[in-house]
């Protein structure tokens, strides 16, 4: 495992590598390494322990550089695009979490020949009429000094140890703080406005990514519900559809080895 | 010598809350119900809080005070313009504060450009124009993400200002807001442009923002402890080094204040109003209980060094008490905020608080939730008679021995 620095066109990017093997390009998202915490975790170590996780972190989160430019989901997109030829990959299976999920299936669609093989976990970016994406930063705000909203989002067990120990109401540090605060003002920067972490458009353009797609998804997702994960499925070209029972958004948190095994399964 | 500058600040509260408003709901704030308009009982309501900034007028008062806020009970004001322009045809002396428009809501600066330019016209020369990020809550009415908010802000003033000030028309490169045509008609009145404020949390990087450009900065806090003398002191750091002086003038703040014959009858007449402010008008924006919108991650302004800060501060310490949450008089007496009692007792807290900030700019706020309408005025008169006059003659005094530039300062004028 290491953790280094890249030089992205003059921004640094911290950038995570571990295990051996297919390269795969990890975009993270919010309840995620890079994101709320720092390192990796269980279910990174199992990619890791069958593939070459390559996974650089989003602008302003941990020690990656703020990009005060980046207003939209193209911007990061293009950003992202930099990072790959930075690091040298032409062509690359991309695994995509939550944002990163948004952010990999654009890149799928609009740089196709970029892209081997897509897997998108509880990816936000699809707009689906009556099935909206939650206010995750209305959530975030304390109601009452707790911040049990944005715990219930997330996670299917939103009073559990899990999302206590991932989001808890006192910080358990500056760190913590920290992060969470990089976290939001890194996804608010293409998140907040209308539209609401999604493109409008995406959903119709999903066709024109022609290699396999899995879409796995947390069957009491409520953050981006489990209706887009169907919507995904029926957008994108040849794309097969894995709901884990049980579990929430952060399914790569509450389920790491079974959504690290259908990953690897999938992608070898 | 000039003498501190007393404005009276209205927020415009709504008035007819039920009683149980506090225990059914989360926030006076965006997401406030507005079934609980009541549209009968609000006839008149716009005309009684214009009507008490014409009589701080006729009470010479240095100026009325206005801001802008969306769907909220704290301040019926999301066009302070248009009360700006009513303001402009009922008072006739004192300067018409807008604190201030939020440009990083609107599409187009050039709107806020013209129409502070008529409220200039139509008031003879008297306004200050103020602008603003907005806060949290504004950022969910508007969409307006906040990391970008002040760039956003930056660009607007500085293209407002060159609208009023260099001959059009010209173009403007952007990057938020290109125009191929500036050139605004009317231009305001007042030469070069009428006097410039923005409002701050301390940060340092507003503060150099609003210093190189040589505007008054507003500290906006609702509580003044030792942290408004500090601000003043950073700021004055701050414009020496950007080449400017600072003077009393260069900054304003808030303060609230109630004033009756004794201090035992100040309580009892603004209890109601001071409290009904407190707990429904700050819950959703200065308040731990309930949802609060004004600062957090949901809505993430300030800079990743002003986090910093604010997780290394006392109040991030504290858990986060915040003025709304003071549940009775002493409570709130030690949040050094709104100041109530006699004319002498609250000259002399006022005095303490010039003495020891000095600050030149006292934005006050005379009106509270549902307070009534005589009350309010009750307190205003005796401001300006027993309070208003020593403050004026103590402070020039004081000013001209600690700041003797404004002697030169004057005379070069």
């Amino acid at each position: 495992m290491s953790l280094r620095d890249l030089d992205v066109q003059g921004r640094t990017v911290k950038v995570y590598e571990a295990g051996a093997g297919n390269p795969v390009l990890y975009l993270h998202g919010i309840a995620d390494m890079h994101g709320l915490v720092e390192e990796n975790c269980a279910f990174h170590d199992a990619l890791a322990a069958q593939c070459h996780v390559i996974a650089p972190a989003m602008p302003g989160c941990v020690g990656s550089d703020e990009d005060n430019s980046l207003e939209s989901i193209d911007d990061l997109r293009f950003h992202t695009l930099e990072v790959m030829d930075a690091l040298g990959i032409d062509k690359i299976d991309i695994v995509g979490n939550c944002v990163g999920g948004w952010l990999a299936a654009e890149i799928a669609v609009q740089n196709p020949e970029r892209v081997g093989k897509l897997v998108l976990i509880g990816a936000s970016g699809l707009f689906v009429s009556g099935e909206q994406i939650g206010d995750l930063f209305m959530a975030v705000q304390p109601l009452n000094g707790k911040i049990d909203d944005v715990r219930h989002m997330l996670f299917a067990e939103g009073d559990g140890t899990l999302a206590e120990e991932w989001i808890p109401d006192q910080l358990t540090g500056k760190e913590q703080g920290m992060l969470r605060y990089k976290t939001f003002r890194c996804i608010a920067r293409f998140g907040f406005k209308p539209p609401y972490f999604y493109d409008q458009k995406l959903i119709d353009r999903l066709y024109r990514f022609k290699g396999k797609s899995l879409v796995i998804w947390g069957g009491n997702d409520s953050f981006v519900p489990p209706s887009h994960a169907t919507a995904y499925a029926d957008g994108l070209s040849a794309a097969s559809v894995e709901i884990i029972d049980g579990c929430g958004h952060t399914v790569q948190l509450e389920a790491p080895d079974a959504v690290a095994e259908k990953i690897t399964g999938f992608l070898s | 010598m000039q003498p501190v500058r007393m404005y009276c600040w209205h927020f415009m509260a709504y008035p007819h809350l039920p009683a149980d408003f506090d225990e059914n709901n989360e926030s006076g704030w965006v997401t406030v119900p507005n079934k609980l308009w009541d549209g009968e009982k609000s006839r008149g309501l716009y005309q009684e809080y214009l009507g008490q900034l014409a009589y701080a007028d006729e009470l010479g008062f240095d100026g009325m005070v206005l801001n802008e806020h969306h769907q909220n009970i704290y301040g019926l004001m999301p066009s302070p313009n248009i009360l700006a322009s009513a303001l402009t045809q009922i008072t006739k002396n004192g300067k018409i504060v807008v604190l201030g428009n939020l440009p990083p809501l609107y599409l187009n600066p050039l709107r806020v450009a013209e129409e502070y330019a008529m409220i200039d016209n139509m008031s003879n020369g008297r306004l200050i124009a103020g602008f603003a990020v907005g806060g949290g809550p504004e950022a969910f009415n508007y969409n307006v993400p906040s990391p970008q908010g002040r760039r956003r802000l930056w660009e607007a003033i500085d293209l407002i200002v060159k609208s009023w000030t260099d001959d059009g028309p010209f173009s403007h490169e952007g990057p938020c807001y290109p125009m191929r045509y500036v050139n605004i008609w009317p231009k305001p009145l007042q030469q070069p442009h009428p006097d410039i404020w923005v409002p701050g949390s301390r940060s340092v990087e507003s503060m150099a923002e609003v210093a190189k450009r040589g505007y008054c900065y507003f500290l906006s806090s609702r509580s003044h402890g030792g942290g408004t003398r500090m601000a003043a002191k950073e700021f004055a750091g701050v414009m020496k080094d950007h080449g400017k002086t600072y003077t009393p003038f260069k900054m304003g703040v808030l303060l609230s204040v109630y004033v009756s014959e004794t201090d035992e009858q100040a309580k009892a007449e603004s209890q109601e109003g001071i409290f009904y402010f407190l707990r429904n008008c700050l819950k959703g924006h200065l308040r731990k209980e309930g949802r609060s919108m004004t600062f957090g991650p949901g809505v993430p302004s300030q800079s990743l060094k002003s986090w910093e800060a604010f997780l290394d501060s006392s109040r991030a310490a504290a858990g986060g008490d915040l003025l709304g949450d003071a549940k009775d008089w002493k409570d709130l007496e030690s949040k050094n905020s709104i100041m109530v009692g006699s004319p002498e007792t609250v000259r002399k807290k006022l005095w303490e608080f010039v003495e020891d900030a000095k600050v030149g700019n006292l934005l006050i706020q005379f009106q509270f939730g549902n307070m009534k309408d005589e009350l309010a005025r009750k307190s205003m008169k005796l401001f300006a008679e027993e309070v208003m006059p020593a403050m004026r003659r103590d402070s020039a005094e004081h000013f001209a021995k600690d700041f003797p530039m404004l002697d030169e300062m004057e005379a070069a004028q």
